[in-house]
């Protein structure tokens, strides 16, 4: 029998379903991967630079668009950093307005996760399901703060905009009609056989290399590593809050399903309570004009995991230094170790689960180097071809 | 402050004269300043006592005389333990760690390319952020780097370059 030729198959860096781009070069033998190589380089936009030479209010907006689905993160994460520097407590009603604004970001960035995530496997309607629900929490974020992404609520010293006692219950409402399709969303994922089918055993991460790879999030907890910034460093209001961190010990894509599908859960609980427990008074201090020199690490569980700034200050209204790790940077080793051995037709899936906030994977080029044959993938065939692969070898199909 | 650091005594004690000065802004973060001969010692003593196993994320500082590499470890019991390195400003170059903490690869990758700090022994030394047209020895993040767009994309962007918009 003829050996199969080793083929080497650039995926990107364009990638319409997601966001950012990114590039792969995928080593292949037959349908197996060999290897895997990323190249992230297509989205700099100098950003750390930039707010060296912009004072701390300018930087707030800056930051707030370093990513358009958890624009909050960075934004509260940065003014959090900043006020520990300048030493500043914030009023106690701010804290809870930026978690209550932190949490439905984050219920918002889990549903859309699961549609894609059902997009991807060719579960069209799952995405239809949960895109519509994420309209309420898009809508309601949009009441909050006056716009539909990055809501600018946080200022220096506390936030923007007040909550009235009505948009507090037309946000109640919604929640208890989010819970209820949380808790539908958790069993779908959990057993539905078809989409078990899907998941199970794809893109394997075992407990140590999370650990050791450096990963964070849903895509750790997903693999049994019980770590969560919220509750093991917590920050604005989550030391009152209750909730409990979801963990998985499947250590593949379901697993990291199963725990995105548990934290809508969760989320939606704590920004109920927090609603209906919402301290009463100011909502912002003024702010002094510069820092202290001094530095500070503060760090935020984001949507898709932990999000790390490191500002330096020098005793001016301007950072010294601004550094920024993002969740999606940490989870990279944990693709590339998800992916090596499985088929081609897992990529889609396996590169979305840890939800990455990078986008465009439009062409991919395969170059058979035996025969120097080469056809050319955009992300939308690939996904065709992984959606025809698993209902001819597997029998999983949603049908047309 | 009134929130003391359980965990500065305990570390000052344990590392000596491996660090230079160890510090506790407030509760759950310990500062330890080490040299380019004792942070592998350091680190190495964060993930065996200190039960460090997540690397955070390491970092470049440029002050202006000399550099710094600021690695941030966490521990779920102890909290962040940032191990600080001073490199001279000229040449910085600092052994890589990926052998003994393999989350490090890209983020050492990442400072190799906007502070131009050398990680002898990585694996993979390639370019991770900026892109392929970028010249080889601009490192954006230096405080000393000003933007010269002769140097760039053929110098079509520079005042004097040719370009010309409408």
């Amino acid at each position: 029998m003829r050996s199969l030729a080793e083929m080497k198959i650039p995926i990107g860096p364009q990638h319409p379903a997601l966001k950012e781009p990114v590039g792969f070069m995928v080593n292949v033998e037959g349908e197996r991967i060999k290897s895997l190589d990323l190249d992230v380089s297509y989205n700099h936009r100098g950003i750390e630079k930039g707010v060296e030479q912009r004072d701390f209010n300018q930087s707030l907006y800056l930051i707030e668009r370093i990513c358009g689905i958890c624009s909050h993160a960075h934004a509260t994460n940065f003014v959090k950093g900043v006020e520990e520097l300048m030493n500043l407590e914030i009023p106690k009603r701010a804290t809870y307005i930026r978690l209550i604004v932190g949490e439905l970001e984050r219920i918002h960035s889990h549903y859309l996760w699961v549609g894609v995530a059902g997009h991807e496997i060719g579960f069209d309607t799952l995405f239809m399901y949960t895109w519509r629900d994420r309209e309420l929490v898009q809508d309601l974020l949009e009441i909050i703060s006056g716009n539909r992404v990055n809501y600018a609520i946080n200022c220096l010293g506390g936030v923007r905009r007040d909550l009235s006692e009505k948009t507090i219950n037309l946000a109640l409402d919604h929640l208890k009609k989010l819970g209820e399709r949380a808790i539908y969303y958790t069993r779908l994922a959990t057993t539905e056989e078809t989409m078990v089918g899907r998941l199970a055993g794809v893109g394997k991460l075992s407990h140590e290399k999370a650990k050791t790879l450096g990963s964070v999030g849903p895509t750790a907890r997903g693999s049994g590593v019980d770590s969560d910034v919220r509750r093991d460093d917590p920050y604005l209001a989550y030391a009152d809050v209750p909730f409990k961190v979801i963990t998985a010990n499947n250590c593949d894509v379901l697993g990291r399903t199963i725990v995105r599908a548990g934290e809508l859960a969760q989320s939606i609980e704590m920004t109920k309570w927090a609603l209906e427990n919402l301290p009463p008074g100011e909502i912002k201090k003024a702010p002094p004009r510069s820092a202290p020199p001094g530095e500070v690490i503060s760090r935020y569980e984001a949507p898709r995991g932990e999000l790390v700034h490191y500002i330096k200050s020098n005793n001016t209204d301007k950072a010294e230094r601004f550094g920024v790790r993002t969740p999606t940077m940490a989870n990279w080793p944990s693709v590339v170790e998800g992916l090596t051995g499985q088929n081609i037709a897992d990529i889609p899936i396996v590169v979305a689960a840890i939800d990455p906030c990078l986008s465009c994977t439009s062409r991919t080029t395969f170059v058979d180097t035996d025969s120097r044959k080469s056809w050319v993938w955009n992300w939308d065939e690939l996904r065709n071809y992984s959606i025809r692969w698993y209902r001819e070898n597997k029998g999983i199909y949603w049908g047309d | 402050m009134t929130d003391e650091n359980p965990m500065l005594a305990v570390v000052k004690q344990d590392l000596g004269t491996k660090a230079v000065e160890v510090t506790a802004p407030r509760r759950k973060r310990i500062t330890i300043a080490a040299t380019p001969g004792t942070y592998r010692d350091v680190i190495k003593y964060l993930q065996d006592k200190m039960d460090c196993y997540h690397l955070s994320v390491l970092q470049g500082v440029d002050n202006r005389t000399s550099f710094e590499v600021v690695y941030h470890f966490w521990s779920d019991r102890n909290g962040m333990f940032t191990v600080k390195v001073a490199l001279p400003h000229d040449k910085p170059a600092i052994g890589t760690i990926t052998d003994i903490v393999p989350a490090a690869i890209l983020y050492e990758r990442e400072v190799h390319d906007l502070f131009g700090i050398e990680f002898p022994g990585h694996p993979d030394m390639r370019r991770l952020l900026l892109n392929d047209e970028w010249p080889k020895d601009e490192h954006p993040l230096r405080k000393d780097w000003k933007m010269d767009e002769k140097k760039f994309y053929g110098g079509v962007r520079s005042s004097t370059g040719g370009e010309k918009s409408g």
